[in-house]
């Protein structure tokens, strides 16, 4: 092999690891090294030699991206990836084990023991497999969007910004100043002031399950009926009109999680956290009347389904058959409106007695 | 320990690459190409591996602190670089830091009662 050949060799090794603009460049300025090192050093080979591994080489050109996530966005990375998995992982998992334990085909013969370990077991593997599945998109999701905000230099500092000045909105300091100064120092939230992160993660979590079981599983929400060698549910909603009531559920649902994820972001009863829940508590409520009180939410035909599920071995009780869906109603909205209305309060008592800070020392 | 060898050159490495950028804008005052600037870095007492100062430079130059044009006249077409006003501009500002830092360091370990 000669010199010339060694050259374009070594040269090929190096660029074709950079990007494609810099190439003809790159390749151009190791011409002129070689050859002025090969003057110095007396062989090509020599040169090479010094200048060591190509792959080597090319690394030390890429320098500035050789990292998938930066300091800058690792802990806000780290935190995201932490929360985001450990709901969908939970989610996922409660889901599929229901799904896979009441499966139809393991409960259609004599409900044995055998068949019950035989469900179990098909419901712990689906949910295994599938949360497995889920953890790994969840990281890859969640990497390549902070990969992506890596590569695009997406400024997350607007919003340390605001961290810095929770209490920005009494403290009249402005959310747009992005120059620290110690007066953006919120003060130490009063030990009761601290939002647990364990309750905003519990509920996320829930909400997701709620969420899934809603969207894929609506006939879960029923009456499971067993009859010798058939297991019937009966749906207690209106599959019919389901792709009406299912939005406004969602909705719902969104609205308070939204509400969640602000408190754990937020870490601490302030007005911030307060009029979010008051909006969110306010968006719930109307879902929820729509739901109940507009929309057709009930199955019409429920005390029908049930009967014949039943097959006349035993006799359900009236209240089931001819369940008064609209007292129902009543009753589920006004135990949802109170469990609102407390949250809202127990929210607004705790932000002004003690998350506006000014007295947080005279408290404790 | 082998760990121990190891540690110091990644420690002396960490220490070298921050005088380096310093290193470089100083020599650039005239244009200069790759290798001379190796050499003429050499001559002084300072050491930098071609395929550290070739990468080096050319970030350099996305940064805006250095320029480059090529020569074609001569025998092999050669990328001259050379400092830019931003660049000297910088340059200065480095070595006045630099100067405070070595000023700093001094008192902290050059003093008599410096232990070793």
């Amino acid at each position: 092999m000669n010199d010339k050949e060694l050259i374009e060799r070594y040269i090929y090794q190096v660029v074709r690891r950079l990007p494609k603009g810099q190439r003809e460049e790159v390749s151009l300025e190791l011409q002129e090294l070689i050859g002025d090192m090969a003057e110095e050093e007396g062989s090509v080979e020599a040169t090479l030699i010094k200048l060591g591994d190509p792959a080597e080489f090319a690394k030390k050109y890429m320098d500035d991206s050789r990292h998938l996530i930066g300091p800058a966005y690792y802990d806000t990375y780290l935190m995201v990836l932490k929360i985001a998995m450990l709901c969908a992982v939970i989610a996922v998992f409660v889901v599929s084990l229901a799904e896979g334990i009441i499966s139809r085909e393991l409960w259609t013969g004599d409900a044995d023991v055998g068949r019950v370990v035989l469900a179990l077991i098909s419901g712990f593997s689906v949910a295994f497999s599938n949360t497995i599945n889920t953890a790994i998109g969840v990281f890859g999701i969640v990497t390549l969007v902070f990969a992506i905000m890596e590569r695009q230099k997406v400024d997350l500092d607007s919003k340390k910004g605001k961290n810095w000045s929770v209490s920005d909105l009494k403290d009249n300091v402005s959310e747009k100043n992005a120059v620290w100064t110690p007066k953006n120092l919120s003060p130490v939230p009063h030990n009761r002031a601290i939002i647990k992160r364990s309750e905003s993660i519990v509920n996320i979590i829930f909400i997701v399950i709620f969420c899934v079981l809603l969207i894929f599983a609506p006939r879960f929400f029923g009456m499971i009926v067993v009859d010798g060698d058939l297991v019937q549910t009966v749906p207690i909603f209106n599959l019919e009109k389901w792709h009406v009531i299912l939005p406004f559920f969602l909705i719902s649902l969104l609205v308070a999680m939204a509400d969640d994820i602000l408190r754990l972001v937020v870490g601490r009863y302030n007005l911030r956290v307060m009029f979010s829940s008051i909006i969110s508590g306010g968006i719930q409520i109307v879902c929820d009347v729509f739901i109940l009180k507009v929309l057709p939410l009930w199955n019409p035909d429920f005390g029908i389904e049930l009967e014949n599920a039943i097959n006349n071995n035993y006799v359900p009780p009236d209240f089931l058959v001819n369940f008064d869906t609209v007292s129902v109603s009543d009753v589920i909205l006004a135990g949802l409106i109170i469990i609102v209305a407390l949250e809202i309060i127990g929210t607004v008592y705790k932000t002004l007695r003690y998350g506006l800070g000014k007295d947080a020392k005279s408290i404790t | 320990m082998g760990g121990d060898k190891e540690l110091l050159e990644s420690l002396q490495l960490e220490l070298r690459r921050g005088t380096l950028i310093l290193s470089v804008l100083s020599q650039m005052k005239e244009p200069k190409y790759g290798y001379a600037l190796v050499q003429s870095l050499l001559e002084k007492g300072i050491t930098i591996d071609p395929n550290t100062l070739y990468p080096l430079l050319r970030r350099l130059e996305s940064q805006g602190l250095l320029e480059s044009e090529w020569e074609t006249g001569g025998s092999k077409p050669r990328k001259y670089y050379k400092r830019t006003d931003y660049g000297a501009r910088i340059y200065s500002e480095l070595l006045d830091e630099w100067n405070r830092m070595t000023q700093a360091m001094e008192k902290l370990t050059g003093g008599e009662d410096n232990e070793r």
